[in-house]
């Protein structure tokens, strides 16, 4: 016994020595809202719900720190009523809407894309889909280049849905008006200074013609007058963000900058209504 | 009075004979001694008698005896009529002649006495029974002379007794027993006395002045006491003994059941709380035999021999239950102190146990309580319990049957201490679970057994949030997280032994479950249900080994639940789609009355060497159900299946047995899997063919090991409905199946002496299909190698020490390649390019120590321990997540290194 205590104890040490951090830990991973790669945070259709034979034009906020991205293909396809939505169209010449930085993203509906449909559902309208993929330097024109062989690792994609319909009161874009910091308005392009592990309160204001207010026919067949329910997400390139999110009416999210001195970085506040509609700000800022 | 002389001689008739004695129970050999006394083969009082002998005659050849004849049972000649009473006394000289088995070939009156002694003498022998002589080449032939002697002994003068002048009480330390047999011996003299059952001694003629006391007893600690005598005085002493081992007093656990099942393994209780990382709960060690699979830590779950958590089966008493263990699945819903065994049938058992294709754990809560009265009061990290057992009834009356009760009681206290740990976060999360659980059991004669027994417990969760806090994206889940679920039971049993041929089991039991879901205002599922169960069977046992066990098995009952939501499926699919509150009922009753017929065949002359168990189960149920859900009225469904099996043990020499079983397992669907949507399920019972082959061996009285193989095919699988298109169709089919095989293998040594311990071992694999043409997958806790040891040992000055470790293949994992962003959502969706469960989490490797020490007071009892769980810190991976856009993942990863220190304290009144 006098021998196996303290070969156990010795066992218990080097157990902890050697298994300690062998694997990832959940808490090591990338949250959301650090921008560290290339990273799709919004896409904004405008008109944000068009009629059939309305012509769309597609912004995304497709953010790039390390310059990797060269080009973005933007594809469009409507969607069969029983298909899920996912990233579901065949990318051929017909669907290609854009090409950037080569060719803006505008998009067409289809005149008959609500064929088929009567009464509310036209009002309520069908789904194009729209995917947006940040592709590395290559040529999308090369005929030799197979989609099918793209390493998603390498690319950032995603997708937005757009309703077309014919819709009374169809969904507008909500609007950021202003950015605030600590309560103090901060004027479009300025770059905020701020103090190096310190928290701030980062702010946007909304126009309130944003929050809109719209009818719905419910299950029971009655109309509900609802009023829109907008969140805010946040991320940023560096610091910590403390309140990754923020549902209105509380547009304030705590942030913490980063630790070094000179740091420059930008935070990027994204506005969703639910309904679709989409609308962002860029904050830049620098540590004293 | 009869006087058994000697052995005078012996002769092998091939064989030369050796110089040995032929009872090593003689305490005097030679020849020239022949009317030495010997202790009495029979123990009887009066004149000692006995067998003697001296030096076999000369050899004839080949080779030597070495171990002369035995007298295995002696047998008194009758005195011839009329000779005792004239107090004649006589030696009759005999040769014997024994073959080789000890039987007697012949007796021959070498030197007779007359007067019927002769003929008395012949008698006796010849109603002897013998060991055979024995040479190297085993068993021979053997004559020997022998004197029979018919002898008076000579009464001793009687002494006039001394007075008693020393006197006392001994009891044991702790529990108080008085202790019976203990020898008190006083130093210097030959004076010693033995206690009696109420553990009093009384010695005469004890030596004036300081005298030394030594109390022996094997189970005790052998002490020494100095008392001074007074002369004229009686000295009366209270003394105590430490019993070398409390902890077997609380092996209540050793029970032997009659083997029925091809594998049952029964551990002890004491064996049980001393493993670290069991938090000192017995239910917790199944975790650590063959054939189980690990399971996340704190989920709690029962994964046997490749069968889904919900194939396998929990019973107390006879009673099943729908959980067994608390929310943080590290302690179960019982008190440790109220559990007599735990038996983990993982495969091959009879047909008494239905409704579960995996396998089955039976809990045997204790059938007799303290007659002095214990409470115990433990506590560790995790909570804190009381138990309390005795018995009540008249002291008049010693000897009758008496009310026996038990309560105890547990609270966990995790909701008290985590807020404290947790100061700086704004969520508050509060788990709590408590259970209380009470036995009576009713005075009634010996071959009656009546009792009760309730239980119950609530487990709680609560996750919470300050109103102000504006986490999150939605309105809608903004409330706070409550989850709730309480469970009671009231169980009855009755046993009456009619008679030697016919024994009456029954087992009824009422309950109520109840379960809420809940998140704000917002989402809510309840559920409530009202069980009643009925075991009861008749054991007939017509002719020497064949018993018929008929039986029924009733479950039946009614549910009830409510369903509601802020979000209707469509909007939680589709981030653009309008909310609508979405919300149902249902409600229902369910019957299953399976009946069960069995036989316990033992074709060796009801030896149990030989058993045979053939056996058919019938199994039906028949579900009613409405509700919001359901929709139009729908008729009830009834389904049928019959499960044969057949289950075989043979001891093919003591102490190997080969077993062996076969036959259909079948289980009803879940509560949820048969509900009808706007018409009958047509979902039924899930299907497994068990088979099994085996090899236990016995290798010493405190070592053993078995084998099995087992092969498992499941059919009729339930799984979803791709098909599926809402009211009028079904959301469940039988359309999966599969199978399980592997191997497993226990070594065992007993908790005899200071080390107890096991090792196991299962080698398995256990696939799915969900449908004709899909693929075969691995099953989500599919392990290949589960390797499982634990030992303790019993150090000086009570210390004890344990240790556990347990080394196990990672389970399955489908990979995620990548996610695409949903731009409407602001979340990204994983997709998979490889099929389900191709990879696997990395080896679980974790090793568990234990130190406790115990010390013992005159009237109560103080255990302290310190379990170091994990302690070398394996990683023990136990699911894998993602990052936001599932480029990067990491294991969460189940116990960290914990030092678990515990109490525990016992009292007897």
């Amino acid at each position: 016994m006098r021998t196996f205590a303290p070969l156990a104890f010795a066992l218990v040490l080097s157990g902890c020595v050697l298994n300690g951090n062998k694997y990832q830990r959940p808490r090591d991973l990338e949250q959301p809202w650090e921008v560290t790669k290339p990273r799709l945070l919004a896409v904004r259709a405008e008109p944000a719900e068009p009629r059939p034979g309305d012509t769309v034009v597609f912004e995304a906020l497709l953010v790039d720190p390390n310059d990797e991205i060269d080009s973005t293909l933007w594809i469009a396809c409507p969607t069969d009523d029983n298909l899920d939505i996912a990233f579901g169209c065949i990318a051929d010449s017909e669907q290609i809407i854009g090409i950037e930085p080569f060719q803006a993203p505008v998009y067409t509906t289809p005149t008959d894309i609500l064929d088929g449909l009567e009464g509310q559902d036209r009002l309520e309208g069908r789904y194009v889909l729209v995917q947006v993929t940040g592709l590395p330097p290559i040529d999308p024109n090369d005929p030799d280049i197979d989609f099918e062989d793209i390493d998603f690792n390498q690319v950032e994609a995603g997708y937005k849905r757009i309703v077309v319909s014919e819709a009374t009161t169809p969904n507008q874009n909500p609007v950021l008006t202003g950015v605030l910091a600590d309560g103090n308005a901060v004027l479009p392009g300025q770059v905020i200074e701020v103090d190096a592990g310190q928290r701030y309160d980062i702010g946007v204001t909304i126009d309130d013609r944003s929050i809109e207010r719209y009818e719905f026919l419910n299950g029971d067949g009655q109309i509900e007058n609802r009023i829109e329910e907008p969140y805010v997400t946040w991320y940023t390139t560096s610091g910590v963000m403390v309140e990754p999110a923020t549902l209105y009416p509380f547009l304030e999210a705590t942030w913490e900058a980063p630790d070094e001195s000179g740091t420059e970085g930008t935070i990027w506040a994204v506005c969703r209504d639910r309904r679709g509609g989409q609308d962002w700000l860029e904050i830049p800022f620098r540590v004293r | 009075m009869l006087l058994l002389l000697s052995l005078l001689s012996a002769h092998a008739q091939e064989a030369p004979p050796a110089p040995s004695a032929p009872d090593p129970s003689a305490p005097d050999e030679g020849a020239d001694a022949p009317e030495a006394p010997a202790p009495a083969p029979t123990g009887q009082e009066g004149p000692k008698k006995g067998p003697k002998s001296d030096a076999p005659d000369a050899p004839t050849e080949d080779l030597p005896i070495i171990k002369g004849p035995e007298i295995l049972e002696y047998v008194e000649a009758e005195w011839p009529p009329g000779t005792k009473e004239a107090g004649e006394e006589a030696v009759v000289k005999l040769v014997i002649e024994l073959d080789e088995t000890g039987e007697v070939a012949s007796v021959d009156i070498v030197e007779p006495a007359g007067r019927g002694f002769d003929e008395a003498a012949v008698d006796a022998v010849l109603a002897m029974k013998f060991a055979p002589a024995e040479t190297e080449a085993g068993p021979v032939p053997v004559v020997f002379e022998f004197a029979y002697g018919f002898r008076f002994e000579e009464e001793p003068p009687e002494e006039a007794p001394k007075p008693v002048n020393l006197e006392g009480r001994i009891r044991e330390m702790g529990t108080r027993v008085d202790l019976a047999g203990v020898t008190v011996v006083v130093d210097g003299t030959d004076l010693s006395a033995k206690t009696d059952a109420e553990g009093r001694f009384e010695i005469r003629g004890v030596p004036l002045g300081d005298v030394t006391l030594r109390l022996l007893e094997q189970d005790h600690v052998t002490i020494e006491k100095t008392v001074e005598v007074v002369e004229g005085e009686v000295t009366i002493v209270d003394l105590w003994l430490r019993s070398t081992s409390y902890r077997d007093n609380e092996v209540v656990g050793v029970y032997e059941r009659k083997k029925e099942e091809v594998t049952r393994r029964t551990i002890t209780i004491e064996e049980v709380r001393r493993i670290p990382g069991t938090f000192g709960d017995p239910i917790k060690v199944i975790q650590t035999l063959p054939g189980a699979a690990r399971t996340p830590f704190g989920t709690g779950l029962l994964v046997i021999r490749g069968s889904n958590p919900e194939d396998s089966g929990v019973y107390v008493d006879g009673v099943r239950l729908p959980i067994i263990y608390h929310l943080t699945g590290t302690t179960s819903v019982l008190s440790p102190d109220l559990i007599e065994s735990v038996d983990y049938l993982p495969g091959g058992y009879g047909v008494q146990y239905g409704r579960s294709m995996g396998g089955v754990v039976d809990i045997r809560t204790k059938r007799e309580f303290s007659e002095q009265g214990k409470i115990v009061w433990g506590t560790d990290i995790l909570d804190s319990q009381v138990y309390f057992e005795g018995q009540i009834g008249s002291k008049k009356k010693p000897d009758a049957p008496k009310h026996q009760i038990a309560i105890a009681a547990r609270r966990s206290y995790l909701d008290l201490f985590i807020p404290i740990f947790t100061r700086e976060s704004q969520f508050k999360i509060k788990p709590f679970y408590t259970d209380y659980q009470a036995k009576y059991i009713a005075p009634t004669p010996g071959d009656q057994h009546v009792s009760a027994f309730f239980y119950g417990f609530e487990d709680i969760l609560k996750v919470s949030t300050p109103d102000d806090f504006a986490q999150g994206t939605d309105q809608d889940t903004q409330g706070d997280l409550k989850t709730k679920y309480a469970s009671q039971r009231l169980m009855f049993t009755y046993e009456n032994e009619i008679s030697d041929k016919l024994v009456f089991a029954a087992s009824p039991s009422l309950g109520y479950d109840y379960s809420n879901l809940g998140l704000g205002d917002e989402f809510k599922l309840q559920s409530k249900q009202l069980v009643g169960q009925l075991r009861a069977e008749l054991r007939y046992t017509p002719v020497t080994g064949v018993e018929i066990i008929p039986g029924v098995d009733f479950l039946g009952g009614t549910y009830w639940f409510d369903f509601r939501s802020a979000i209707n499926l469509e909007a939680a699919s589709d981030p653009l789609a309008e909310r609508e509150p979405v919300g149902f009922d249902g409600r229902g009753s369910f019957l299953s009355p399976d009946l069960f017929i069995k036989a316990n065949l033992r074709p060796l002359g009801g030896d149990d060497r030989l058993l045979i168990t053939p056996g058919v189960r019938f199994n039906n149920y028949t579900i009613f159900q409405g509700g919001e859900i359901i929709g139009d009225k729908i008729p009830p469904s009834t389904t049928y299946q019959v499960d044969p099996r057949i289950l075989s043990r043979f001891e093919i020499v003591k102490g190997n047995t080969i077993k062996a079983a076969t036959g259909f397992y079948q289980q009803p669907p879940q509560p949820q899997e048969a509900l009808g949507l706007g018409q009958a399920s047509s979902v039924g019972y899930e299907r497994a063919w068990n088979s099994s082959i085996g090899f236990e061996q016995q290798l010493s009285p405190a070592i053993k090991w078995d084998i099995d193989l087992f092969y498992k095919k499941f059919d009729n699988l339930i799984v979803y409905n791709d098909q599926f298109s809402g009211r009028g169709s079904d959301a469940f089919i039988n359309g999966g199946d599969g199978r399980a095989y592997g191997m497993e293998i226990m070594a065992r040594h007993e908790p005899v002496g200071r080390f107890f311990g096991w090792i196991s071992y299962t080698l398995s694999r256990s696939e799915r299909k969900d449908g004709p043409d899909q693929d075969v997958y691995l099953f989500d806790f599919d392990q290949t190698h589960i390797f499982s040891a634990q030992a303790g040992y019993d150090l000086p000055y009570d210390f004890g020490i344990s240790a556990q470790a347990q080394y196990v293949t990672g389970n399955p994992d489908s990979p995620y390649n990548a996610g695409i962003y949903d731009a409407d959502a602001d979340y990204y969706n994983g997709f998979s390019t490889g099929g389900r469960n191709t990879e696997r989490l990395p080896a679980f490797f974790q090793t568990s120590l234990r130190l406790d020490k115990l010390w013992t007071f005159k009237t109560w009892q103080f255990e302290t321990y310190v379990d170091l769980l994990n302690a070398v810190r394996g990683v023990n991976p136990e699911f894998r997540i993602y990052n936001y856009d599932y480029s990067d993942s990491a294991f969460v990863r189940g116990l960290p290194f914990i030092p678990n220190v515990g109490l525990e304290a016992k009292f007897w009144l």
